[in-house]
């Protein structure tokens, strides 16, 4: 009898297969269709490593609730009597029926309709009608409450959670993207942030991962946006351009921005990122300027809001935030809502208004990405030439003080970085 | 009487209002899913402001009142004692 | 606010047709002409919040209709290239009131679009604002809510 000495990585032919799908400078066009890939997906970034679910300011109250996703996975975010945030699934541990309905609610405690089964909002099992068909009270401290979400942290208000219940911790997680949720918050003169200017939620036929290389992908606006950039007057277009002086940055754990501070900088008006005048938001500036004093207000407001993309699913895109929800391989949820920032009503305002003119299945920006990432879903379907080209920049990518890599507005360090990050995870 | 409002989630619909009918005011709460009806008096509400947490989960198992009991069924349910 | 109704039901619906066909058929200029100086176009999400703190699908004041228009004008509006081919057939018509000098008209729309990505099937309830300006009739509000509005939904970049 023959001995082999057993590799235990040589024994996963799908670890094999992506580590050859995915390369530092092109990957092949099933990694984005195929459905084991995909299953693989769920099971080690999905339900392994943090992502983002919810915003505390949607659950301001006590024993307030929303219903959330983490991927294709319905759970309830809850606000405990105590303050305390918990995301349980919303599965009733009796039969398996969903418990909670409303999107969104106050109740310290759920009832299963279907049963009567009744859970604390921290997912503990209150009791079930005529206990005595399980001999009495006492079977309660057996039978299993509420599926609880293992690991539950949240930064700046910002909720992720973690179906593993051991890793990283979410700060070890954020890394230097943890900043960027810092320099959002900063924007607002009592330093938060609040959602509560209700979702739109688009869904495009477009696996989870061409929404996330889109996000930072600086070299697209010029060719998707130029239908709206070229009657409105809009600067953006030029933020994104090889004479741009932003860059496209590597955060580290798959975390991605386009800088475009440098660009604001050198234009050096306040809250010119936000195409907003002064004049117009007196309120909010004067604020700011009360909070922060005069000269940090301006550069906070001359510096403007991030562009960036938190792996898997959180991209804050200046005044609007994004959750991303894969439903299945070719099956995506975008869930996007306008930033409100605490104490600044006026702004508020304009962000909303603003926001629901360039996002959702009619924004004039967001419905021609869409468009591409459906587009590119067919076209990845087609056999050749069966890779897709990630070298934008490769040759002239550098490091940055902080370590970081960088490339141009328009090159594709972003992906690669993504893509690294991707392969480590998944092999 | 005067009707404060509705109390409601997708679990339970209860009205909620101040009874001057008597001598001295009640607390009125209505389930409007049954019809059911409690009155309070400040002392008992007192109670319960200041009963402990575990009395209050307690008071949630459906077997401790209105479904404590297989064999009278949801066609009995009601305040009675058992 | 008066409260007199200036728009019979025939009239409403020979209106509500006419949009229709011009919508249909990307008659962008001809379909823009209808709207007032003052217009508001607007796709709720939730029909109850307040648009102005609140997402929509769509809030379009007068200039963002016009933003709209031009942009599908400059031929690069990637999400209607090709166009939508689209029928839609309005049904349901009612005169439900005045508000102001507006006679307020409720109707049901069904939409069929067809692109490469499928065929989707759009439904909602709409209510005009309809008022004489110059002695043609215009619309100076438009609402369509839509049956799955906060479903998540496809791209709809077509004028509904």
């Amino acid at each position: 009898m023959t001995t082999v000495d057993v590799d235990p990585a040589r024994t996963d032919p799908l670890a094999d297969r992506i580590r050859s799908l995915v390369l530092p400078d092109r990957v092949h066009g099933s990694i984005y269709t195929d459905p084991d890939v995909y299953a693989r997906e769920l099971e080690r970034i999905w339900y392994a490593t943090w992502v983002y679910v919810g915003h505390a300011s949607e659950v301001p109250e006590p024993n307030d609730y929303v219903r959330k996703t983490i991927g294709p996975q319905q759970v309830v975010m809850t606000r405990d009597k105590t303050g305390a945030i918990h995301v349980l699934h919303n599965r009733c541990s009796h039969r398996g029926n969903l418990v909670c309905d409303a999107d969104r609610g106050n109740a310290g405690s759920f009832r299963c309709p279907y049963h009567g089964w009744t859970f604390a909002n921290t997912g503990d099992l209150l009791g079930f009608p005529f206990n005595q068909g399980y001999g009495g009270s006492r079977a309660r401290a057996e039978l299993p409450g509420l599926g609880v979400v293992p690991r539950v942290e949240s930064y700046r208000g910002f909720v992720f959670a973690s179906l593993a219940v051991d890793g990283p911790t979410l700060r070890e997680h954020l890394g230097a993207a943890a900043e960027r949720l810092d320099r959002l918050c900063r924007l607002s003169p009592e330093g938060e942030v609040e959602l509560t200017a209700g979702w739109v939620k688009h869904e495009v036929t477009a696996n989870w991962k061409m929404l996330v290389e889109n996000e930072t992908d600086g070299y697209h606006p010029q060719f998707v946006h130029s239908s709206i950039f070229s009657i409105s007057g809009s600067g953006i277009g030029a933020l994104y351009s090889d004479k741009s002086t932003a860059v496209t940055r590597a955060l580290g754990g798959g975390h991605t921005e386009n800088d475009l501070s440098p660009e604001f900088r050198r234009l050096g008006v306040p809250m010119g990122w936000a195409g907003t005048p002064e004049a117009k938001i007196p309120d909010y500036v004067a604020a700011m300027r009360a909070t922060y004093g005069s000269e940090t207000a301006d550069e906070i407001m001359i510096n403007g809001s991030p562009h960036v993309m938190i792996f898997p699913n959180l991209f804050v895109a200046e005044i609007q935030l994004f959750q991303i929800q894969p439903l299945a391989v070719d099956r995506t949820v975008q869930h996007v809502t306008a930033i409100q920032f605490a104490g600044a009503p006026d702004l508020n305002r304009r962000l909303v208004t603003q926001c629901v003119g360039s996002v959702g299945p009619a924004g004039m920006l967001l419905a021609d990405d869409a468009e591409m990432y459906e587009r590119n879903q067919r076209g990845v379907a087609q056999r050749q030439p069966e890779w897709l080209d990630l070298t934008r920049g490769l040759h002239r990518e550098r490091v940055d003080d902080d370590g970081h890599t960088i490339g141009t507005a328009t090159d594709e360090t972003s992906m690669r970085a993504m893509w690294r990050h991707y392969r480590e995870l998944m092999t | 009487m005067d009707e404060l409002g509705v109390v409601a989630n997708e679990f339970a619909t209860v009205s909620v209002s101040v009874d001057d009918r008597g001598n001295g005011t009640r607390l009125r709460l209505e389930d409007l899913r049954t019809g059911t009806v409690r009155h309070l008096d400040a002392l008992e509400l007192e109670s319960i402001v200041w009963a402990p947490e575990s009395w209050m989960r307690a008071l949630l198992d459906p077997s401790a009142h209105r479904w404590r009991d297989a064999e009278r069924g949801p066609a009995r349910e009601s305040l009675d004692e058992p | 606010m008066t409260t007199a109704v200036t728009v019979d039901l025939r009239e409403a619906e020979q209106f509500l047709y006419r949009e229709a066909r011009l919508a249909d058929a990307f008659a962008l200029e001809e379909w823009e002409a209808l709207w007032t100086d003052d217009a508001v176009y607007h796709v709720p999400v939730d029909p109850d919040a307040d648009p102005r703190t609140h997402m929509s699908i769509v809030f379009d004041n007068r200039g963002r209709i016009a933003t709209r228009i031009k942009q599908l004008q400059t031929g690069r509006r990637h999400s209607q290239r090709p166009p939508s081919r689209l029928c839609r057939s309005v049904t349901n018509v009612e005169v439900l009131g005045a508000d102001g000098g507006d006679t307020v008209v409720g109707s049901v729309v069904q939409v069929l679009e067809s692109r490469d990505r499928g065929t989707t099937w759009w439904v909602g309830r709409v209510t005009h604002h309809l008022r004489r300006v110059d002695g043609e009739l215009r619309m100076a509000a438009k609402t369509v809510v839509l049956v799955d509005a906060d479903r998540a939904l496809p791209t709809m970049s077509f004028l509904l």
